[in-house]
Formats: C-alpha cells, sequence, structure tokens
C-alpha cells in the first residue's frame, strides 16, 4: 500500500499573494470568480485558458489572455491536442494546473499524459466554494447524460470472470450521474463514498440526499457507504487503497470500476490511486458523459488548495 | 409468527432485479409457466438451432431467462437431481454460455485516432477470445478430454483451428485458455494504450468462428455425450454495443455454424441495426432469427401472466417466511388474493360510497355543491332561478346510493353539453334513475351510462371528498404491471415497506390496509416514471411528452362530461404527424412509457387502421388514471405534434384548453366540425 498522506498539500492564503513561481499555468475557464481569481493570483511565465466545448462559451465570452480550445472526440484527443499546442519540453517546467474548472476525465487524462511524459512534479490547485447555487439541487451537468463509458487511458484489462465485479462510487450532489454510472455496471457490488468531511458543513447532508434519491439504481441491500474528504486527493487515494485491498482480501475482485462524479479533488484523488496501484489490471475509471455543463454552479471562494504530486513517490 | 419489526427488515421484495440474485436464488425462484403447447413455449426451448432475440423493457426478466438457462444454473439443477453433468447436458441438449456486453467495455473499441474498419477487425477479434474462453471454461467443467483420457489429443485439435502457431503450444485446454486469456490482455493493452503508444497492431492468430464454430463443431464428433447437444452463446445487455459491434453479432447470427446457436439478449430500444457486414444486408427474421419480445407476450397471455405472477409471489413469500406460506397449490391463488384489503366498489349499492361521501343530507355533498356552483353562475337553459336549481338537485338526488347521484349529474351534463334544456332533463334522469333501482335494467341509456362510466365516476367521488384513489388488490398490481414482472415486484415492495410502516404485519397475520397499498402504489408509479427513462437526451423529452398526454386524459376523467370512459389509449395516424412527435412516440413506446395495442384502430373517417397505443399502467396512478383501459380516442394530427413534440408548446396549451372546455361545463355552444376546431386551434 502507497501512503498518499505524505504528499504536500497546503492551504494558499486568499489575502495575500502566493510566492511560489511556474514556467506554466493551465487553468479551464468556466466564468466562476474561483476560477479568475485563482488566475490572476498565481505567478507564471505562461498562463493558458483552456475551453471546454461543454461549457458552450461564445468568441465574444472568452477570457482575456492566451486560450486554447479544440473539436475532440474524447478527453485522450483534447488532452493530446493540448501538448501539441503547447509544445514544450514538459519534464523541465514547473508546472500549476488549476483543476478546479476542468471536465473531470480531462483531469484524469491529463495527470495520466504528464505522469507518461517524464515529469517529475507539478502543483494543482483546487478552489472550494462557499456555497452551490442551488444548495443541494445544483445541476453541474445542464444536459442528460448521453453516455457511460471509460476514461480514456484508464480502460483496464477484462477479466472475462465477472462473478465479483464491484463498482466503487464517488458520489456527489447529481443522483441521475450516480443512477446512470450504476445502472451502467448494475452487476457489479457497489460501494458508495459519501463527501466527509465536507466542503461546508451542510453539504454532507446534501449529498446524502441526493444520493439516496438513486438507491433504486444502486440497489438494496448489497450497497455499503464510506467516506472520503471532498477537498483531499491524497487521503481519497488511501482510503480507495485501503478499501480495495480490504476487498480483495475478502474475495478477489473480478472487475474493478471507480466512478468520480462528485469533487475535482476526489477525481484527483481516483486518478493518483489508479495510476500508482492499478495500471495494467483488471481497474478501470468510467465517467458519465453529458453534453454540456453548467459554466458556473458556486457562489465564493472558500479556500484554495494547493496538491504537490510527486510522481517518482508512486 | 413472525414480527412487525422482522418483516420490515426481511421484505422479501427487496431484490427486484435478476443480476442482484445469486444464481442459487434465480433456480429458487424461477417459475416454469412456459413449458406448456402454446405460444409461450418458445422460451422455453433453449436447445432450438434457431437464434433468438429475446428483447424487452427493462425488468421483463430478459436476465432470469437467459441466466437459467447458462451453465451455472444447469450444474445447480442437475447436482439436485443427483445427475452427473454429462448425463445432464445430455438430457438438457444444450450447454448455455451466458455474457453480458457490458463486460466489455465495448465503448473503448473506437476512436483513438484508429480507423473504423481496424477497430471493426479488432472488436471481431476479441470476440473470438471472449467467447471461445467462455467455452472451453464448460469443456473443462464437463472433464472434455481429461476424463475420457484424449486431452492431449484434444488440445492440439483445437490448436489446429490457429492460423499461426504461438511460441509455445498448448496441451491441455487449461494452458489453451491461459493462452486466449494472455491474447486478450495483450489486446486490452493495445486497445487502451494506443491512443498514446500510436500503436495499435495485433497479431491475429485465428480466423473468425475458427473458434467459437469450429470447437463445438469437432467435440460432438469426438464425444458421445455431446453428439446432440447445441452450444448456446447468450449475449445478453446488447444495448452497451455500437451499432457496428451490433452488426458484428448479427453476423455470427447469420454465419452461425451448428452445433452453435446465439441468444441475444437487449431493451426494447436496445436494437441499433438489423444490419450484418455482408454488404449491409440485413438478417431476416424467421428465417434467421425469431425475435420473441418478452413483455409484449406476457400481456397477450393474460391468464398465464397472472398465473406466472402468482408464483413468482407465492416463491418469494416461501423463501421469506416458509412456515407460515407453505400451501397447497389449489390456495394459493386464494391466499394471494385474501391477502389485500380491497374497498367493495363491484356494486352501485355498494354502503362504501356513503362512507366517501360521508354523513347529512344528499343535497349537501360535494357534487351537488358544484353542480349548483355552476348551474347559479352559467344558468343554461331551463334554469334561471335558484328555485330552479334547488329543482334539479332534488332530482338527481338519491340519498342512498351515492354513486347514481354521481351517474344522474354526468347525464346531465351530456345533456348539456348537446344543448338540451337541463331543467327538462333532470325530470327525466330521475325518472330513468328510479326506474334503474326499483328494476335495476341492464340495458338502455342509464345502465349502459353506468357500465362505461363507473370508474371515472368513482374517481371523482373519491378526488372530490378528498380520498385517495383505489388501485387495491393484487390483480390491480397485476394489471398495472403490464408484463413486466420487475414492475410487479416493486409495487409489492413499497407496499410491504408502508404495510409494515403501518405496524401491520403483512403478507401473514393480518390484511394490507387500502392505504398501504395505495401509498406503494404511488411510490412504485414514481419509480417507474424516473427510473424507465434511462439516460440520454432524449429521456427528458419522453416524460415531458407523457406529462403532457397523461395530463389531457386527467382532464378527461375528472371533467363534468368525459368525452371517453377509462381513457388511457389513444390513436394516431402515423403518415400524418410531424416526424419529430412520431419520433417521441416511439422513443416513449420503446422505453415502455407507452405499450402498443396490437390490431390497431379503426379510423371512422378513413377506415385506415391507425396506430394505438395506451399509457403505460404503471404510470397511470401517478395523474389518478385507470389502470384498466376502456376508451380510446382518435388524436389529431395537431394534437399528436403538440403533446409529442416539444417545440410546441404553445400549441399544446391550446389543445390543454380545448380539452378543458370540451370536458366542463358550460362546454361550447356549438360543436364544431373537425375542420373548422383545427382551424381555430391552429
Amino acid at each position: 500500500l502507497i501512503d498518499y498522506t505524505i504528499f504536500y498539500r497546503d492551504s494558499l492564503p486568499l489575502n495575500e499573494s502566493w510566492s511560489r513561481e511556474y514556467d506554466l499555468f493551465v487553468s479551464a475557464y468556466n466564468g466562476s470568480q474561483r476560477v479568475k481569481t485563482v488566475y490572476e493570483k498565481v505567478n507564471a511565465r505562461r498562463k493558458l485558458w483552456i475551453l471546454h466545448d461543454e461549457y458552450s462559451f461564445e468568441a465574444d465570452e472568452r477570457p482575456e489572455g492566451e486560450c486554447f480550445s479544440c473539436k475532440s472526440e474524447d478527453e485522450g484527443e483534447y488532452i493530446l491536442q493540448l501538448f501539441d499546442y503547447l509544445s514544450s519540453d514538459l519534464s523541465i517546467l514547473r508546472i500549476c494546473v488549476d483543476i478546479t474548472g476542468f471536465m473531470r476525465p480531462h483531469i484524469a487524462f491529463g495527470l495520466k499524459y504528464l505522469y507518461d511524459s517524464s515529469v517529475t512534479k507539478l502543483d494543482m490547485l483546487y478552489s472550494e466554494p462557499s456555497q452551490y447555487k442551488k444548495k443541494e439541487s445544483t445541476q453541474f451537468s445542464s444536459s442528460p447524460v448521453e453516455l457511460v463509458r471509460q476514461v480514456v487511458g484508464f480502460e483496464g484489462e477484462v477479466n472475462n470472470d465477472t462473478s465479483n465485479d464491484l463498482l466503487i462510487i464517488g458520489a456527489g450532489y447529481e443522483h441521475e450521474l450516480i443512477a446512470d454510472v450504476a445502472d451502467e455496471k448494475d452487476k457489479a457490488r457497489k460501494i458508495v463514498l459519501l463527501g466527509l468531511p465536507s466542503l461546508r458543513a451542510d453539504m454532507y447532508q446534501q449529498n446524502a440526499w441526493r444520493t439516496q434519491q438513486a438507491s433504486d439504481a444502486i440497489g438494496e441491500g448489497v450497497t455499503s457507504k464510506l467516506f472520503i474528504p471532498a477537498n483531499d486527493p491524497f487521503v481519497t487515494a488511501s482510503v480507495l487503497s485501503k478499501l480495495v485491498a480490504k476487498q480483495e482480501m475478502i474475495q478477489p475482485v473480478t472487475n474493478l470500476y471507480l466512478s468520480p462524479i462528485a469533487t475535482k479533488a476526489q477525481t484527483l484523488g481516483f486518478a493518483l490511486y489508479y495510476l500508482a496501484e492499478r495500471r495494467n489490471s483488471n481497474t478501470s475509471l468510467i465517467f458519465p458523459f453529458s453534453g454540456s455543463y453548467a459554466r458556473d454552479s458556486a457562489i465564493g471562494i472558500a479556500r484554495v488548495w494547493r496538491y504537490t504530486i510527486e510522481f517518482p513517490v508512486i | 409468527v413472525v414480527t412487525a419489526s422482522q418483516r420490515k427488515n426481511s421484505n422479501p421484495f427487496v431484490v427486484t432485479k435478476a443480476v442482484d440474485l445469486t444464481d442459487d436464488q434465480i433456480q429458487e425462484l424461477w417459475v416454469d409457466v412456459v413449458s406448456t403447447t402454446d405460444a409461450m413455449a418458445e422460451l422455453a426451448r433453449p436447445s432450438s438451432p434457431m437464434p433468438t432475440y429475446v428483447l424487452g423493457g427493462k425488468g421483463s426478466g430478459k436476465t432470469h431467462l437467459m441466466r437459467y438457462h447458462a451453465f451455472e444454473l444447469q450444474t445447480l439443477r442437475y447436482q439436485r437431481d443427483s445427475l452427473s453433468l454429462r448425463t445432464g447436458i445430455a438430457q438438457d441438449g444444450y450447454v448455455g454460455m451466458y455474457l453480458r456486453c457490458s463486460g466489455l467495455n465495448a465503448g473503448r473499441f473506437g476512436g483513438k485516432r484508429q480507423s473504423p474498419e481496424l477497430w471493426n477487425e479488432v472488436f471481431a477479434y476479441y470476440m473470438e477470445l471472449w467467447l471461445a474462453q467462455s467455452l472451453l471454461k464448460v469443456l473443462i467443467a464437463l472433464g472434455a478430454g481429461k476424463e475420457d483420457g484424449d486431452e492431449k489429443e484434444l488440445a492440439a485439435v483445437i490448436m489446429g483451428q490457429f492460423d499461426s502457431e504461438p511460441e509455445e503450444i498448448p496441451t491441455g485446454l487449461e494452458e489453451i485458455v491461459s493462452l486466449l486469456s494472455k491474447l486478450q490482455k495483450e489486446l486490452d493493452y493495445q486497445v487502451n494504450n494506443c491512443i498514446v503508444s500510436g500503436k495499435l497492431e495485433p497479431s491475429i492468430l485465428v480466423t473468425r468462428g475458427n473458434l467459437i464454430f469450429g470447437i463445438p463443431k469437432l467435440i460432438t464428433k469426438r464425444y458421445l455425450f455431446l453428439r446432440d447437444v447445441m452450444f448456446v452463446y447468450s449475449m445478453d445487455e446488447f444495448e452497451n454495443l455500437t451499432i457496428n459491434q451490433q452488426a458484428f453479432i448479427n453476423t455470427l447470427v447469420r454465419e452461425r455454424e451448428l452445433p452453435v446457436t446465439i441468444r441475444v439478449g437487449g431493451r426494447l430500444y436496445g436494437v441499433k441495426t438489423w444490419h450484418t457486414n455482408s454488404a449491409e444486408e440485413e438478417i431476416l427474421q424467421n428465417s434467421e432469427y425469431e425475435l420473441l419480445p418478452l413483455d409484449e407476450r406476457f400481456r397477450a397471455h393474460k391468464k398465464k401472466y397472472k398465473d406466472f405472477s402468482h408464483a413468482i409471489i407465492h416463491k418469494r413469500l416461501l423463501a421469506a417466511f416458509e412456515a407460515t406460506m407453505r400451501l397447497p397449490d389449489l390456495e394459493v391463488h386464494e391466499h394471494l388474493t385474501r391477502i389485500f384489503d380491497i374497498p367493495d366498489h363491484s356494486s352501485w349499492r355498494s354502503e362504501e360510497f356513503l362512507d366517501i361521501v360521508g354523513p347529512g343530507g344528499s343535497e349537501n355533498r360535494r357534487h351537488f355543491e358544484i353542480l349548483r356552483e355552476k348551474l347559479n353562475s352559467i344558468q343554461p337553459m331551463g334554469v334561471r332561478s335558484r328555485r330552479e336549481i334547488d329543482l334539479v338537485v332534488q332530482r338527481l338526488s338519491s340519498q342512498r346510493f351515492p354513486l347514481l347521484e354521481k351517474l344522474n349529474t354526468l347525464i346531465l351534463y351530456q345533456d348539456w353539453s348537446n344543448g338540451k334544456n337541463v331543467f327538462q332533463s333532470s325530470e327525466a334522469i330521475s325518472f330513468s334513475c328510479k326506474e334503474f333501482v326499483a328494476r335495476e335494467q341492464q340495458r338502455g341509456r342509464y345502465a349502459s351510462a353506468l357500465g362505461h362510466f363507473k370508474s371515472d365516476l368513482i374517481a371523482q367521488m373519491l378526488r372530490e371528498n378528498g380520498r385517495k384513489q383505489d388501485y387495491s388488490g393484487l390483480q390491480s398490481f397485476i394489471d398495472m404491471s403490464a408484463g413486466l414482472p420487475r414492475a410487479l415486484l416493486t409495487i409489492l415492495k413499497y407496499v410491504f415497506d408502508w404495510s409494515a410502516f403501518n405496524g401491520e404485519e403483512p403478507f401473514t397475520n393480518q390484511r394490507v390496509s387500502t392505504d398501504a397499498q395505495q401509498r406503494g402504489v404511488k411510490d412504485a408509479s414514481d419509480w417507474f416514471y424516473e427510473n424507465m427513462r434511462k439516460a440520454g437526451p432524449d429521456g427528458a423529452i419522453i416524460q415531458a411528452s407523457i406529462d403532457r398526454l397523461a395530463n389531457l386524459f386527467r382532464i378527461n376523467r375528472f371533467g363534468d362530461k368525459p368525452i371517453e370512459c377509462s381513457l388511457i389509449a389513444f390513436s394516431l395516424d402515423e403518415h400524418a404527424v410531424s416526424q419529430e412527435a412520431l419520433r417521441v412516440v416511439k422513443l416513449a413506446e420503446s422505453r415502455s412509457f407507452l405499450i402498443r395495442v396490437p390490431g390497431g384502430q379503426r379510423d371512422r373517417n378513413s377506415e385506415r387502421i391507425t396506430m394505438k397505443l395506451q399509457l403505460n399502467n404503471m404510470l397511470a396512478p401517478r395523474w389518478d388514471l385507470p389502470i384498466a383501459r376502456r376508451g380510446a380516442i382518435n388524436l389529431k394530427p395537431a394534437e399528436v405534434n403538440a403533446i409529442f413534440d416539444p417545440a410546441r408548446t404553445d400549441e399544446y396549451q391550446l389543445v390543454y384548453r380545448d380539452w378543458t372546455e370540451r370536458t366542463n361545463a358550460p362546454f361550447p355552444t356549438k360543436k364544431p366540425n373537425t375542420k373548422e376546431r383545427q382551424g381555430v386551434l391552429f
């Protein structure tokens, strides 16, 4: 087992300037104050906004500064084109990525790409909202799920024996997403991970309430509920590591499906765990894809976290 | 005796999906209603060489059926019957290999900077490796070769099916499985990483079909006990495959070679193409494959479905509370029917109607309050003064039989809408009512109106008096489920939960209250509405159009003068409606929100047979609609477009207003003909 909690993680002050300097800073623009604030405060020689099609920004809504966008059929192609565009030797750059506005599958594939590109270390930022706009009714995806599939680069080997398939869902606010993922792997046993500690005190109850609404798809009598912190990818990865090890001890898992559909910080934790421990195994990351996403589902900025990923450790 | 709290924790209907059942449970809960000599029997012909596509709504029992015929379940039955595997298989005449397409994660076989043609090749090879492993594992379990003392020779013969030899030549079946597994893993690696590596260059060692069709051909010649055995690849969850991948499976169906056959299981909407890879030709129904629309068959064989439903409930109850539920077969039906409290609404004389309207004088009942208000505010022909209103109400009154009062008001509204003198009508109605009570004639307008509208009148009476609608009784639940056993189990699950919550001891010591049934049915209806939709941008469109349709039916049911009785069905001319509306109608049908009524309906004007559909009975309680279909309305093309085309919100509002006006006093003064009304509307 890897102890992911040894990675550095700190909270950046909102009222002071940030001292660390980078060669490259990448953030995904979603119109929220959270991403704009972080973009302003980061010190970097080159700053790049990436524009996801899913947010449907018109040409006149683009932010100031260097922007990247492309038409791509999946996250793999998008990230490849992004790095083609950057055309730099990534291994020698000091890189910082704000994952707050990124699509979750892009976070996962981006991390894999950097890992495979001999990058040894990078910082990832995540800013917590003060509140979601509609509390427990907040919709992040603004159109229904079109497809549940594996995230590119996180597609495991197929075990033909499916007798003990396991689906671990990092459950967020949108019960439709939970239901769609659970439906897709309806043969698998399900374990639901709720965000606790949550980002704000009331968010746990809101999270639990929404998850309950997907109980039909999750199935009754076969569900376990466990907890992962909403803002700590390293504890998330550690919990996953221990949880899967325990499950494997009870009975070998035939196919393992991981579905991070809650916070971006948790998505990062899922991806880290996968890259560190589940590559070239019977494990897949699966995700419910929607055609479009709400640009800005949150109000305010509560805290900004900096996670330092050191690839040699994993 | 099991206590209420224990019962609450041991809901026998808690597992409603076959995927959540263990092999033992599948075996235990299996109900054999199909091995008879009627049209249902094809379900029980697992050894038939004809490929079959088993299609059905979510919860129609596809997976249960396919798993029941899989080798794992066959093995359990042989153990139960003390048969050896070989004897059992020889007797069954088939061996089933059940595979779920979702396990392939088929979405990864595409894109990633590779050509579609290459992906087709890779997928075909992958399927060969995948299916062949499943086949070989069954052969290993049967001791093929090992028990016959010729495993090396068998392995050599199987390896002869390969086009080129691997580095290490396997000498036993286990080793061949390991080889295939290794090849599959290598392919997995290339498929999963080609986006970064840029390479997808599988070394294809075997021609398509050489293993999955070739091996059964070899071994049936080699071993006596397999001589007449059919090898059945059962591939469930067809909807999880892409169009190209489905075309490949269709090609396998076309090109299959005996002794192999293929069963494909999928949702109603799951078939994306019937094309094959052979020059884009479609496979032909009834010559190359049979279609088994599971829930449609259940609906068509009502008696069978009822027996089947009783049997599955009895099995569940036996499994949960064996001691209290072991009953002779003959008593099962009666016992299950008795479990549920049912209000007596069968006769218009029932005293339950007096309970609904409450104590007090007839003239103060809610339906007369409403009538008075309308007469007073609208003043139709013949009624001008308060005295005349009082007299009308007095004539329609029937103190002992509130249902007849409701019928009297309905007939009055009918006459009113036809422009008749309301005051004079009330006198005639009063006479008919008294005659009916005295002689209970079966014929004539009065008796006929009661026969047609009784269900709607009771529903109105319940609603006017603040009562919940009645959907109680096992037969109601069976009717609601409309051929989807999972829907039936879900109703029972919720009813059981509510009953236990109310402190009852459901399904054993006392009857399940109507309150628990009403709440359970409502929850089940909501579950159906939320969970049949599934993902996809069209899901919300289906729900919106069903909302629109059901709201019109509700206007009709609770209107002063319903256009049709017990209305949940409609017909439409599919050639006259917009493409988008027709697309949404078909989508709603494929998701089981609408059910096709066999035979269609003959249009009164054109004599053309039109498409006839009904709202799924499961959805009826959500809008307080009837679960038994009687009347059907021929929707005009403009109405169909307004209901099913999501963009036509304004037009729908006009239709909504039109229906409200047509079914409620004061009613349109002159009934315009169809063309005129359409002109006004649109």
